[in-house]
Formats: structure tokens, sequence, C-alpha cells
């Protein structure tokens, strides 16, 4: 078995089969962006529900982070896969039982399961930002929406971007579970090469093309990380900062 | 004992001893901990307690709850023996590495013996190596070692309500021991002169070569590769693929299958069999193909309406029958598939068998049963 991963011949038919790898690049970048899209926005919005005043939104944050991050995504993924369709058939009233495409069905599993961490890492975040930055925010005319926008958030950003990195290379690699339901991924096309012929080489090649999409998300969250951490220039604010300058001129 | 289970034996024992060792250099550190501990590492301190103890009660007996109890007695002794240091003493994170390390090489070891155990007790009969006659062998046993499907209903079946084998190939099991022992098909029954295993495409070559099973006869197809490594009868049974719809889709005709999705399993050659159908047919249909790890799954995503076909070997397909699916135009025949008994190679055993077959065939009693099991 091992030898054979140094036979030359066995390379040049998983090239030729490169194609179909590449197709299967292209359904798991798809899942990845959509996915993380879906993850980044709805993560933010239960993140920032759970440090409201509001016992309802802090509620459904809680039950949909606890849901999400106490069951396995696999078992989600079949689910939706299994139930879906009839599911769907029932609410549409269609003949036929209605068909999630893949890449939906991709998108939910990843994007649902991932905005539940993400919700936390945001949740921590906000949390961490001592509570008097919010109060001299306050002090200083900011209204609520001004000072989650100008002084918590861009606070939370910087203590948030190494763990978001890690769900972000998580969700990646999550998609992986597309496998499971032939959802046509890198990880299903590998899957297919490798069992159709008994070549590891289609693993090897699955491994690299992950590394393609994780590799440079990792590099990015680093230079973002980095700039993050230069000195914040002076921002002009509506209602806030030409008052404070207005008042400075009079005084 | 078999072959096997003293194979077995042996390698439990080999690693026993080395699993011992290393717990014995670990004792003073590691027996307070273990004592308190869960039963993995209990196991691991027990055995180390009593080394000798352990290689002559695994010597006379790989049963496992006297293994248990000589492990309960063992943690008594232990304690015994160290009185005042058992919840006194904290390990060094070293020595319970060790420890660990030690009481997962046991398990091992008693999975293994479970697993000789249990290989031992499936063919209690099979004789001790006879390099000669085979049929002498099977003669003096007066039973015939046969592998079976239990899950493909028409061929091989075990009915777990009445504890019995059923279908197509259980009948003929019981032709070949008539043919063997010289008696009626009735007799041979009425004698049960057959002894079932159930095997699986993984099992069913191994389970002939160690001599635990005389004659498998579970959906085997003859292949040219498999000629090489065992003797095959000539075929009884001949199986095509087969396309399983459901009833709701309401398909009608092959073409009908058009851009929909037929489901496949991974590493098979079902795919290219179809493709091939179709253009041998003239069958102006482009489907799409999806691959899956397993059958249940491809069943459950037809049931679920996430594929529309679900194509594999008849036989196969019999097993996942039920009033809501129906094969799909069943009088197309193709990827045409031949059923043999399979024999160890060059035993003397195999043409007695292909002679058994070659006379049922001749004597329509092959087609009578397909008839009796319904087998399509």
């Amino acid at each position: 078995m091992l030898e054979g991963l140094f036979d030359l011949k066995r390379w040049e038919l998983a090239f030729v089969h490169m194609d179909t790898f590449w197709d299967g690049f292209g359904v798991t970048l798809h899942v990845v962006v959509a996915g993380l899209a879906l993850a980044l926005a709805l993560g933010t919005l239960l993140g920032v529900f759970s440090t409201t005043r509001s016992r309802i939104l802090r509620g459904i944050s809680r039950v949909y982070v606890e849901f999400y991050q106490n069951t396995p995504l696999p078992v989600q993924v079949l689910f939706m896969y299994m139930a879906g369709p009839q599911f769907l058939q029932a609410i549409t009233g269609a003949p036929q039982p209605v068909r999630i495409a893949p890449f939906v069905l991709g998108t939910l599993g990843v994007g649902l399961y991932h905005a539940a961490y993400i919700a936390e890492v945001i949740r921590t975040g906000i949390e961490a930002v001592p509570r008097g930055q919010v109060e001299a925010a306050q002090s200083q005319g900011f209204s609520r929406i001004q000072t989650y926008a100008y002084i918590v958030l861009p606070q939370t950003f910087k203590i948030i971007l190494p763990p978001l990195c890690n769900q972000a290379l998580n969700l990646v690699k999550n998609t992986s579970v597309l496998a499971l339901v032939a959802g046509g991924d890198l990880m299903y096309r590998s899957d297919n090469f490798v069992s159709l012929y008994g070549y590891l080489q289609g693993y090897i090649i699955c491994c690299f093309m992950y590394f393609i999409i994780c590799f440079p998300l990792a590099m990015l969250v680093q230079w973002l990380e980095k700039r993050s951490k230069a000195r914040p220039r002076a921002k002009s604010i509506p209602g806030v900062t030409d008052v404070a300058a207005a008042a400075g001129k009079e005084a | 004992m078999t072959n096997l289970s003293n194979a077995a034996l042996r390698s439990l024992k080999a690693q026993d001893s080395d699993a011992t060792r290393v717990a014995g250099a670990t004792l003073p550190g590691f027996v307070p901990f273990g004592a308190k501990c869960s039963t993995g590492q209990q196991v691991g301190t027990e055995h180390s307690a009593d080394a000798h103890g352990l290689s002559a009660h695994v010597g006379r007996s790989v049963d496992p709850v006297a293994c248990a109890r000589f492990e309960h007695a063992g943690v008594e002794h232990l304690a015994a023996s160290r009185p005042g240091r058992a919840s006194a003493f904290c390990p060094t994170r070293r020595s319970l590495l060790r420890g660990l390390a030690a009481s997962a090489a046991l398990m091992g070891a008693g999975i293994l013996a479970g697993c000789g155990a249990g290989a031992g007790t499936a063919a209690p009969g099979s004789a001790s190596a006879a390099p000669g006659s085979k049929l002498a062998a099977i003669k003096a046993r007066g039973q015939l070692n046969a592998g079976v499907k239990k899950d493909v209903p028409g061929y091989g079946y075990f009915d777990p309500a009445v504890g019995t084998y059923e279908g197509m190939e259980i009948d003929l099991c019981y032709q070949v021991a008539a043919a063997v022992f010289g008696v009626s098909y009735e007799e041979a029954r009425e004698r049960e002169l057959v002894a079932f295993t159930d095997v699986t495409p993984k099992t069913r070559g191994p389970l002939i070569d160690n001599d635990q099973l005389d004659i498998v006869c579970a959906t085997y197809t003859i292949t040219p590769e498999r000629r090489e490594s065992w003797d095959f009868s000539s075929a009884y049974r001949t199986d095509y693929v087969g396309l399983m719809v459901k009833k709701r889709a309401g398909f009608k005709r092959i073409a009908d299958l058009d851009g929909k999705i037929i489901g496949v399993s991974q590493g098979a050659t079902t795919q290219g069999l179809i493709e091939q159908m179709l253009k041998d047919e003239g069958i102006d249909a482009t489907p799409e193909f999806l691959a899956f790890s397993g059958y249940p799954i491809i069943k459950s995503s037809l049931d679920a309406g996430n594929i529309d076909c679900f194509a594999m070997d008849r036989s196969t397909l019999a097993g996942y029958m039920n009033e809501t699916v129906e094969l799909l135009e069943p009088e197309v025949k193709f990827g045409e598939q031949q059923y043999g008994i399979a024999t160890k190679k060059g035993s003397d055993l195999s043409p007695v068998v292909d002679r058994a077959v070659l006379d049922l065939a001749a004597a329509g009693w092959l087609d009578e049963e397909i008839d009796a099991w319904g087998l399509v």
C-alpha cells in the first residue's frame, strides 16, 4: 500500500483525473464562501443578542447556541438530507419530494453550525471590553448604536480575530461533511477516486486542495491581526467629534 | 481447538507477557492508582499483580467470564498485599502514563482473546488441519460446514423468528451435503447435515482458506481473479443488475431515467454496466450517478427522495424490497453475474460439488427453486 504512494504511474493517473478534483474544489469553495457569510452574519446577530438586556433575545441566542454546539454536524446534515425533501414536499404541496441542492445543504449545514460558535466568540469578545468603555462613550454623548459601532466593536475585533480565524478554518474543513451525502465536494470526489482505483494519491491531492483554501485564509487573518494592532487614527463621527471640535473652538 | 484459535491464544500469551513486563516494572507507583480507577486500568494492574497466574489461566481457557472473575480476585489480592498505601499514594505522571500504556496493551490482548474464542466456537466441529481428503474429513465430522448469506432474502436469509436459514442457496447446500454423504436431499435436511455460518464479502474467502468452511454458497460471483484463489462450481444462478425505483415516482421505462439521479455503491462497477446497457439497448437517456459509501444510505436516500433510483445486483436489492419500491423494467437484463459455490483450491470436494450443481441444473431442480423463491 505505502510503496504505491511513490509509484509514478499512480500519480500520473491521479493527475489525469485532476479535472474531477478541481470540480470538487469549486463546489467546496462555493460552500465555504456562502457558509462563512451565513455563519458570520447569523453569528454576529446572535452574539449581539446574547449581550443585550432583553431576556427574550438572550434566550433565543442561548437555546440556539446550546443546540448547535452540543449536537454533531454530521447528524444535523444527515437529518436535513433525509428529512428535508419530504418536509418541503409537505409544506409546498409538491407532487414529488423537493430536493435540497448539495450547495444549499452544505451552506446551511456548516453555516448554521458555525454560527453558534461564532456567536460565542462575539459574545465573549464584547464582554471582554470593559464596561467603563461603554459608560465613557455614553457620557460623551454617543448613542447606543454609535457606542457599539465606534467604541465596543472595534476593540472586540482585535480580541476575536484569532478565535474567529479558527472557526473559519474549521468551517472549511467541515464542508467535507457533504461527502457523507454524495454532495460532489472535494472530499467526495477524492473518496470516490480512492475507492475506485485504491490509490491513496487521491487523499493527498485532497489535502493539498483544502490547504490551498485554508492557508491564504490563515494568512489574511494574520495580516488583519497585525493591522489591528497599529495605532488607531482619529475618526470624524457625526454628532460627536464635530460637536466636540466646535465646543473646543468656542472655548 | 482450531488452528485459528490456537494462533490467537499464542499471540495472546505473547502480548500478555510483554504487557505484564511493562506493568510489572511500574508496579510500585502504579498499583494504588489502578486499584481505585476505571475498569480498563484495573485490568492492567491486576494482571501485573499476578503475571504467572494469568498465563496459567489463559492456557486453560479464554472464557471471558472466567477472566473477569480472575481479575476481580486479583484486585482483592492486590489491595490486601499493600494495605495503607492504596488511598494515600499519589502516582507521578510518568508512572501513570506507563500504567495506561500497559493496560491498553492488555486490553488489546483481551480483545484478541475474545476474537479467538469467538472464531473457535463458530465452527466447533472443524477438523484439525487435514491436508488429505476433504471429503473424508467432512464424513468423519458428520456435517458439512457451509458459509451462506444471512441478509439476502430468497438466497440466504436468517429468519430470527424461527432461528433457521432459508433460501435457494440454503437448499442448495443441503443438496451438496446429500451428494457428499450419499443420502437423499430429504434425509440431508432431516438429519441436518449442514452447519451454516453467515459470511460477508470480506470473510468468505479467508474462511475457506483456513478450513473453517468447506463450501461457500453466498451470492459469490465467479471471476477470473477469484478462480485463481478458489475452486468454483458451475454457475447455479445468473444474477443481473436491477434498477430499484419508488412506485410513487411513476417511472415506466428505463428511458424515463433521463436526467434523473441514480445512486450506486462506491467502488462498484454498476455505473459502467448501466451506461453500457443504455448504449446496447439504444436508450437515449443520460442519468446522473452518485456514489455512496454503503447500501443502507443509498436506500434511505431513495426513500427520502434525494435520488430516483438505486442500482445494484438484484440479489442485494431483494434485501431492500418493500411495497413502496419496484424494479424498473426487470425484463431488461444486463450486468450479468454468475454465482458459483466456492471450495478450497484443488480439494477433492470441488468436483463433487460441481457434479452436484450440474446434475441439479439438468434435472430442472435449480429452475424450480428459482420459481419457488420468486427470484427475478
